[in-house]
């Protein structure tokens, strides 16, 4: 996390050579998958450019929650990540037909979701980055097919931790006006990620924490999804649940931007 | 003429026996009891069931009336599976069961260790499912599993401390998840909309948003009363 540019920058060179030297030694993408999966957080956290993290989340260490304006434009880059992808995704003519039908439908609700963010947050909206959906060479989502291809594994992804995203955050927007706004977003990105499950013979919900894309470097998106306790701080209450599948569980804004910065090229 | 209601003996659905005995007006037979107890000599009381928003426990007890409904309808067509059923249909069914009834007995757990009063059991009525009917069947968990979603979507509203808030979020998106699961099965072409048909006044989303369909508070209030045979009131709502 950028506290400072030169910290940052030393480490997003680091880990762009290690993404260049996995992208071009990945005659096995198998193995530059383990690969990346095991470079873990280090790979993920360090190339979100240094502005949109300036943007959409408080500076590292600070215990303070972040502003509904950081809120909203984290969401808002989320947004933007998934309304690109499904645009690139339906662009590249690799679903089959009837999966493109449903994808256009999901990309229509994304943008519009964007368009939401946007007009709430108004000049304070961060601008759209610029995605690269191969995170460096690792993935070929919109050149693959194939019975299990990246587009889908990528799509599932993406639905699964956005509605972690959005789960981390209604906390922060409790009293405001964008508090409804935000849960009827967060349900719709559960639907969305049931019905792209569903194409990959996924469960369309989380059994404990199995991360079903196939791509270790996804593990975050899953990892303490088999939560067996809820704290309910106020009342210095704790409950166990007997079954982890019938709860999604949330995920910090730090740790979402980590997972999505590989995708982030500018 | 069956009853319209069948009184409580505990026994969670109808049994096999009985269903068959109605035969085809068996789906008639009226309300069953909701499987809120493990207690065969509880009683159910038909009394309208208050809800109060003053505090969270509003929109906790009243989740926890919709996963009541839940779990009384997975239970039933689990039990007795509609004509035709596939191998798949029924694992799916059985697993969203096994969620509804973890909500419930999470949810009375956490109203109750938190020294507040829980609903009791409330007899759901579902007179107008057709339980050897597939398209039946199905069309009514849909509509269940939206209304739950809109009910947290709606209920949230009301909390204020951030914990409630969360893990009724918690189990929002696994609700939507749900909903998605059962369209599938209707249709596998229209996963978000409401019904086999794409009619953007029926989707669950609200194409021009991107939101899921607004819901009032009193709307879904009103919606999920016809699950039940007793009324459901809210107390202390802002205005």
């Amino acid at each position: 996390m950028p506290t400072s540019s030169s910290d940052a920058s030393v480490l997003g060179l680091l880990d762009e050579d290690h993404l260049h030297a996995l992208a071009s030694e990945a005659v096995d993408r198998r193995g530059a998958l383990r690969q990346a999966g095991a470079l873990g957080a280090r790979v993920a956290l360090t190339s979100v450019p240094l502005a949109l993290a300036a943007a959409v989340r408080p500076v590292f260490g600070q215990t303070t929650p972040p502003t509904v304006t950081e809120v909203l434009n984290f969401a808002l880059t989320l947004e933007y990540l998934e309304a690109e992808f499904y645009r690139q995704l339906i662009a590249s003519n690799v679903a089959s037909s009837r999966e493109e039908v449903i994808f256009e439908v999901i990309e229509a609700h994304e943008q519009a979701h964007v368009s939401f963010l946007r007009s709430v947050l108004g000049a304070d909206a961060v601008s759209a980055p610029t995605f690269d959906f191969t995170a460096g060479g690792l993935f070929d989502p919109f050149g693959s097919f194939g019975s299990d291809p990246d587009f889908l594994r990528l799509a599932q992804a993406f639905e699964d931790l956005g509605v972690r995203a959005y789960k981390g955050q209604v906390a922060n927007l409790i009293g405001t006006d964008v508090l409804d706004a935000a849960l009827r977003i967060h349900s719709v990105e559960a639907r969305h990620a049931a019905f792209v499950r569903g194409l990959r013979s996924s469960d369309p919900w989380i059994n404990r924490a199995e991360n079903t894309t196939g791509v270790p470097a996804f593990d975050r998106i899953y990892n303490g999804e088999d939560e067996g306790r809820q704290f309910i701080s106020a009342l210095n209450l704790r409950i166990n649940i007997s079954l982890p599948d019938a709860y999604d569980e949330p995920l910090t804004m730090e740790d979402v931007l980590d997972i999505i910065a590989p995708f982030i090229v500018g | 003429m069956p009853p319209s209601s069948s009184h409580a003996d505990g026994s969670p659905v109808l049994s096999r026996r009985r269903f068959l005995q109605f035969g085809g007006v068996a789906v008639t037979a009226g309300a069953l009891a909701a499987c809120d107890s493990d207690d065969p000599g509880v009683e159910f009381n038909d009394e309208a069931v208050v809800f109060d928003f003053a505090n969270d426990f509003g929109a906790l007890n009243f989740a926890l009336a919709i996963a009541q409904a839940q779990g009384a309808l997975y239970t039933t067509t689990t039990q007795t599976p509609y004509v035709g059923v596939q191998d798949d249909e029924q694992a799916l069914l059985s697993a969203i069961l096994a969620h509804e009834n973890d909500h419930r007995r999470f949810l009375r757990e956490a109203v109750e260790s938190a020294g507040q009063d829980a609903i009791p059991a409330l007899r759901v009525d579902f007179r107008t499912v057709d339980f050897t009917s597939r398209a039946s069947v199905l069309a009514t968990a849909q509509q269940l599993e939206d209304l739950s979603v809109a009910a947290y979507n709606a209920a949230a509203l009301q909390v204020s401390d951030p914990d409630w808030l969360t893990i009724l979020g918690k189990i929002v998106s696994v609700e939507a998840r749900h909903a998605t699961a059962i369209r599938s099965l209707i249709s596998a072409e229209t996963p978000f909309t409401i019904g086999a048909e794409v009619d953007p006044a029926t989707e669950a989303i609200d194409p021009a948003t991107g939101l899921e369909r607004t819901r009032s508070l009193a709307e879904v209030l009103d919606l999920a009363a016809a699950f039940f045979t007793a009324p459901l009131q809210a107390v202390n709502l802002p205005s």
